[in-house]
Parts: C-alpha cells; structure tokens; sequence
C-alpha cells in the first residue's frame, strides 16, 4: 500500500491499495502508524477474496455471510475509525459485485486487493472514543 | 447538469452523529440537521438495524413503493445529503442492507431502527443548498441555480 497525504486542514490522506494486500489489516496498521482517532473513509477498487460478516444479534458475534473467491468489483467500502483503550479501531462495510451483477455486502473481516483499491480517509481533529456496551457486546462509539 | 460551489475552502465541520440500540435514523438526522441548523451536508454511516423501511421510487406513480425490511441487517453503506427546503432541512439518503447469507437490498430510506448502532460521519458545508419542487415527480430536487 502507498499513501500521499492531500490535505492538512482537516487531515485528508489517499491510500492505494496494491494486489495481495489485505486491505483491514493495512488499515490497522495504518491507523496505529499514523496516530489516528476520529477518521472516516471511503473506498473503491477490485478484490480477488472478501470474506463478509453479519451480526448476529443472538450470539452477539460476526457470523461468516459469505467468502468469495473470486474476482469482484469492490463497489463501496465506507468505515470509520476511533479509539478503544487507546488504541485505533477500524470498522468498515463493503459491497461487491460478482461478474453477473450481483451484489453481496457485509462487515468487512478480510479483502484482499486485485489490482487495486483507492481509499479516501479524512482524519477530524478531535478523536473519538468506544467503550463496550453491555447490551449489543461489542465496542460502540461513545459521544 | 447544474454545479455549485459548496466550500471556497474554508475548513469544513464535521459530525460524528451516533446512533444506539432502538433510534429510528432518519428522524434522529432531521432532528441534528435542525438542532445544528444544517443548510448544506453530505455524509456516509455503516452500522447495522432492526426493521427498516426503504423506498423504490415509481416514477408513473410518483410515489415510493415500500420495501420493508424485517429483522437484524447490517447497514453496509448508507450515504446522503442535506439541502434546505422553504427554510427546513430536507434529510435524502439511501442505504445498502446486508441479509444474513451476504446478499444485499437497497433504497432510498424511509425509517431505520438502529441496532446496535449506526455511526454517520457528516461534513457540513458553509454555503447552503436548495431545494425547489419538482412537479414532474412531485419530488424537491436541488437547484444550485437557487440562492
């Protein structure tokens, strides 16, 4: 993955995604690196594996939707970034499309990227933060 | 084909507007858009809902053939924008859902139950947008060519 920040004010950074690289766990790392804590994104580009998950309300965790293994469009990946006990966490959805047109989308768990993926993330000044929430299980946004 | 400038390049607001378990969304944007009194936003959200209620526009009826949608269901994009309409926020947004075996519905959003939570980043911009009716399709399109 390259990247080019293209504003300062507030911060806005373009990520180009090259074949092979996972695009959530580049993410991460991204985010660790570059200290970031009230972000969000979005992305478009092609994957040659996406592995999608569903919440499931009962069990409060990610069922697997669907594991593709094969070419898609990358049609729309939106995600947001914030912190948890410091540390940057990224959550993400994706929609893709197979070579019939059809669309499958979930919570984003892996994708990796065939040829490319351009991502657009814009960083805010102030940080957000998410603490676990008993209800649901899993960390939410606190404002 | 009509353009606007939106922002001569000043630095733009931006929101996190967050919502929890059992909101209805679309009223919960109406509702920050005239709190913060929004003139001018675009803004995207993922999350995930419990009962939703989207559109199809038909155009020969000029109304929104209701789609609903029953159940848990991640919200996987939902994107929109806010313009002004005789002086009160007009909230247009349309989201893709996710079932539970990876497929996928979509439309223009008519209510959303948040569960657990539907994170919407918005950035506000300083000039504002308008609304004008359209009476082709009985809908308020935006007019950039209004002040």
């Amino acid at each position: 993955m390259r990247w080019k920040q293209i504003e300062y004010e507030p911060k806005v950074f373009a990520l180009v995604f090259e074949t092979g690289d996972e695009i959530a766990s580049v993410l991460r790392r991204f985010a660790k690196h570059q200290g970031l804590g009230g972000s969000s994104f979005k992305a478009i580009g092609a994957l040659s594996y996406a592995k999608l998950g569903w919440f499931n309300w009962e069990t409060k965790k990610y069922d697997p939707a669907c594991v593709l293994r094969e070419q898609v469009e990358l049609l729309s990946l939106i995600g947001d970034i914030a912190l948890k006990d410091g540390e940057p966490q990224v959550h993400a959805h994706v929609v893709v499309g197979g070579s019939d047109g059809i669309a499958h989308g979930g919570h984003l768990l892996e994708a990796r990227v065939r040829p490319t993926c351009e991502l657009i993330l814009t960083e805010s000044p102030i940080h957000l933060q998410k603490k676990l929430d008993p209800e649901s299980g899993i960390a939410l946004i606190q404002v | 084909m009509q353009v606007q400038l939106l922002n001569p390049g000043e630095p733009a607001k931006q929101y996190a507007v967050i919502f929890y378990q059992g909101d209805e969304a679309f009223s919960g944007l109406l509702e920050f858009a005239e709190k913060y009194q929004v003139t001018s936003a675009h803004f995207t959200a993922i999350g995930a809902l419990n009962g939703a209620t989207l559109g199809w526009f038909d155009p020969q009826r000029k109304m929104y053939k209701k789609i609903p949608i029953v159940g848990q269901h991640e919200v996987i994009g939902m994107s929109g924008d806010i313009a002004l309409y005789q002086g009160k926020p007009v909230v247009h947004t349309h989201m893709v859902v996710g079932n539970p075996d990876g497929t996928t519905r979509a439309g223009h959003v008519l209510d959303a139950y948040v569960s657990p939570t539907l994170e919407v980043m918005v950035t506000v911009d300083p000039i504002t947008m308008q609304k004008r009716f359209d009476p082709a399709t009985d809908l308020t399109l935006i007019d950039p060519a209004l002040k």
